[in-house]
């Protein structure tokens, strides 16, 4: 039967070369929609790893004339104010490179023959705790550590599992990234750019060195108690402003600032989607419309084979075969150019995502035409021979 | 016969509701979604105000310093043992690698010495974005994006004055208390943006500002100019006024006579960063300053990629592709559609031709009746469109970027709707149109 329905389908290549070309880019957009839209999803899975619902992030000014010793104290003294409001949960200093602030520190040191690349954040030792770090392995570091013959880090999970893939504990070894540097702690899963960021090697610097440079901690993490925002923002403005004595005082709330950093990658995939989608709807209609025509032209055939005994089922299984014949030649076509993708490496994105596309899209599409082919062979399968022999 | 062709159309589009519908559907969505992009385009790269003169710009907006140390590499080429002991052959070599860099903005006293008076260049604006002025008014609080901007600034970009006008040089060497807002930001610290608020006073920060002008709030999300509030470059933090260092706050755009020019300008900044003095630094050794034409800043912005071409590249051969492919759907959708509907009325066309009309009648005919369509449908498909352009507009889904809606985009439209009519209808037309008066009649 299959080499029936496919020399009837050759036979018909005129008709349905509309539909095999209108099938075949169907299925490049698909395919090229889903690959992108499973690549990000695969991204947004992996957690960001700290709290940021109730939290604000603040960036001050001070004032260059002030020696280190005196910011020191200054940042201090802010920080046990705020913890005094009723409504500040924790407070914790960070430098230069704040969650969803959209810059990157990163650098790549030759450790004992091995690249090690890792992204950089300095932070204070209440870091942990105020963001809500969880910790895989060890612990934050403390004030001791900061006065030991080496300073301290804590690095994400996979910094670990990059680079030191097969050791069961990295806690309490020696790093050499920008320095050497013992590692006291791992955290859980990190990232801080968006929920679409890479899972990259990320490494917590105490901010020590940068301050004797001259580089104060800039921003702060401020978490405060659920719902409290509207009414916390103004008394803390306030009370910076008259501690820094500079009104340079910036305050965001971070839940926000979360939603900003995805829009570059949310705003695209809805559009698509919107796209896609409406596109989806057209084909299917289009198709049902063309389908519903052509069957239609045949009801001589229709009451021929059910006089000669065909069932209903028959009929409609015939209808289909023929249009998922011509859908399977298009996908088949579409497979052909979509697999160079991955095979030749066009793309920086793992090859695996693309496979996911070309399945996720044949599926579709395969789900769609059977519908909209199902409906007029159903219709056309109950026709009565008596009725449609006699019309010739 | 023109009136009968449309009589014709409306008949034959009433008699089958179904593919009526369906394709009306299609064309109307296809050119509803053709005409947001237009328009999206249009409000990104087109030539709105206050960036009209887009070709003649080349933006410098950061550097790069670098320091390259020289790096031996041993390589053990052949190992001996005499006597009990290795002994190792060797060689050298020496490669120069950059390890280390740092990118960013431009410190003022470097703006102002290297890339003030460049040859190629009419005007040259710099601006500083790098702060954020937030302030309570009664409770409710304000954040503002403030630019420090030179006064060149004003003549490259043509703001739209709705009131006052614009900073001047004066400003800059008084460093005046003045500032020209947006019709946004006006709407936000006074109610309203009217001619009344001209001169009255505004509290930024510490200090007071009278405001000297409100513009238009631009249509695009540019870095040129995405402030609230322009302050004179002069009252940025006097530290960045008097930092001796190279990197700051700054960045730099230049106006040029023609687009032709704008290679040469860039050369002259490469030349002028290749030889630029870095003896002062004590750990940096080179610079390069980034400069692009805008539309090769627009695609490394949205790109974060730093090689122009290969961002100019990586930007459109996607968009096209797939604007090619939104657009191919539909039309192969359309044509598959009417070529059965067309099938229906073999009959029709056979009497027409037994009665003497040649092939190019009913050709046109065909043609006629597709574009009676496909202009209904563009109707459709621009209501819809201006419908989701005032709600995305009216509710910033976009951020700070707006549809825009001007007569051009009206005019490509139009276009798109006779090219689409056309195309979709050719195919199927032309092989109605051979058909054999004998076998159609049977």
């Amino acid at each position: 039967m299959f080499s029936h329905l496919l020399k009837l389908m050759w036979n018909k290549r005129r008709a349905n070369g509309m539909i095999f070309l209108e099938i075949l880019l169907a299925f490049i957009v698909l395919f090229g929609v889903f690959s992108f839209i499973l690549y990000n999803m695969e991204r947004y899975r992996s957690p960001l790893g700290f709290s940021y619902e109730n939290s604000i992030g603040v960036r001050l000014d001070f004032d260059d004339e002030m020696d280190s010793l005196t910011v020191l104290q200054t940042q201090k003294r802010i920080r046990q104010d705020l913890l005094a409001m009723s409504d500040v949960e924790d407070v914790t200093w960070i430098g230069p490179v704040n969650p969803f602030g959209g810059n990157t520190w990163q650098t790549g040191s030759d450790a004992s023959g091995q690249l090690i690349r890792t992204q950089m954040m300095f932070v204070d030792k209440h870091f942990g705790d105020a963001a809500e770090v969880e910790m895989m392995d060890g612990r934050w570091f403390t004030e001791d550590d900061l006065r030991g013959k080496y300073r301290p880090i804590v690095v994400n999970r996979e910094y670990k599992e990059r680079y030191f893939p097969n050791v069961e504990t990295i806690v309490d070894s020696i790093a050499e990234v920008n320095g050497e540097f013992i590692i006291v702690g791992v955290t859980n899963d990190f990232k801080y750019k968006s929920n679409f960021a890479e899972n990259f090697p990320l490494t917590f610097y105490p901010q020590v060195e940068r301050m004797e440079n001259g580089d104060p901690f800039e921003m702060m993490i401020i978490r405060l108690r659920p719902y409290s925002l509207a009414e916390v923002e103004e008394p803390i403005y306030n009370l910076l402003v008259s501690a820094t004595k500079n009104t340079d005082v910036v305050i965001w709330d971070m839940a926000k600032d979360r939603i900003k950093a995805n829009r570059p990658i949310v705003i695209p995939i809805v559009i698509l989607m919107v796209i896609s989608g409406f596109l989806l709807i057209n084909i299917a209609l289009g198709l049902f419309g063309v389908l519903f025509t052509q069957i239609n032209r045949r009801r001589a055939e229709i009451g021929l084979r059910k006089a000669m005994g065909a069932t209903p089922r028959e009929v409609t299984t015939q209808f289909v075969m023929e249009v998922l014949i011509v859908t399977l030649a298009g996908l088949l076509l579409g497979t052909f150019f979509a697999v160079q993708v991955p095979i030749l490496e066009l793309m920086e994105i793992p090859g695996k995502f693309f496979y996911y596309g070309i399945i996720a899209a044949i599926l579709t599409i395969l789900l769609i035409v059977t519908i909209c082919a199902f409906l007029p062979s159903f219709q056309a399968s109950r026709l009565q021979p008596a009725d449609v022999l006699h019309e010739d | 016969m023109f009136k009968n062709y449309l009589t014709l159309a409306f008949k034959v589009l009433k008699r089958k509701p179904l593919y009526t519908f369906i394709s009306l559907f299609g064309i109307s969505f296809t050119l509803m979604i053709l005409m947001l992009l237009t328009s999206m385009f249009d409000a990104m790269i087109g030539n709105n105000k206050p960036i009209t003169n887009r070709d003649r710009l080349v933006i410098a907006p950061m550097m790069e310093r670098t320091r390259t140390e020289t790096d031996t590499i041993m390589k053990i080429d052949t190992v001996t043992l005499a006597d009990a002991n290795m002994q190792f052959d060797t060689s050298y070599t020496y490669e120069d690698d950059i390890v280390s860099n740092s990118n960013g903005p431009m410190s003022y006293k470097f703006v102002t010495e290297n890339l003030q008076d460049l040859d190629g260049a009419i005007y040259s604006g710099f601006y500083n974005d790098n702060s954020n002025i937030d302030g309570y008014l009664d409770g409710r609080k304000f954040s503002f994006a403030p630019y420090y901007v030179n006064a060149d600034y004003w003549k490259i970009l043509d703001f739209e004055f709705l009131y006052g006008g614009p900073l001047n040089e004066q400003d800059d060497e008084q460093a005046s208390q003045v500032v020209v807002i947006t019709d946004k930001a006006a709407k936000v610290y006074f109610g309203s943006a009217g001619n009344s608020i001209i001169g009255q006073e505004m509290q930024l920060g510490e200090e007071s500002f009278r405001v000297r002008g409100i513009v238009a709030r631009p249509m695009s999300d540019s870095p040129l100019f995405a402030g609230d509030v322009y302050f004179p470059i002069t009252k940025v933090d006097s530290r960045a006024i008097s930092d001796e260092g190279i990197s700051g706050g700054f960045s730099a755009f230049f106006l040029v006579s023609s687009p032709d020019k704008r290679e040469a300008l860039k050369k002259e900044i490469d030349f002028m960063a290749e030889n630029f003095d870095m003896s002062g630094d004590d750990y940096y050794d080179a610079i390069e300053v980034f400069n692009a034409t805008a539309i090769e800043g627009f695609a490394q912005n949205i790109l974060q990629e730093r090689d122009s071409e290969r961002a100019l590249k990586m930007l459109f051969i996607p968009v096209v592709l797939l604007l090619f492919l939104f657009v191919a759907l539909p039309l192969i959708n359309l044509i598959n559609l009417n070529i059965s509907r067309v099938y229906e009325r073999k009959s029709e066309i056979g009497v027409r031709k037994a009665f003497g009309a040649n092939s190019s009648d009913i050709l046109y005919q065909f043609i006629f009746e597709n574009l009676v369509l496909t202009f209904i449908g563009g109707i459709i498909g621009l209501a819809l469109a201006l419908g989701v352009i005032s709600y995305v507009n009216a509710n910033d889904l976009l951020g700070i970027t707006r549809l825009s809606y001007s007569y051009q985009v009206f005019l490509y439209f139009l276009i798109v709707i006779v090219l689409f009519g056309f195309l979709s209808g050719i195919l199927p037309a032309y092989r109605m149109s051979r058909t054999n008066v004998a076998d159609s009649l049977r």
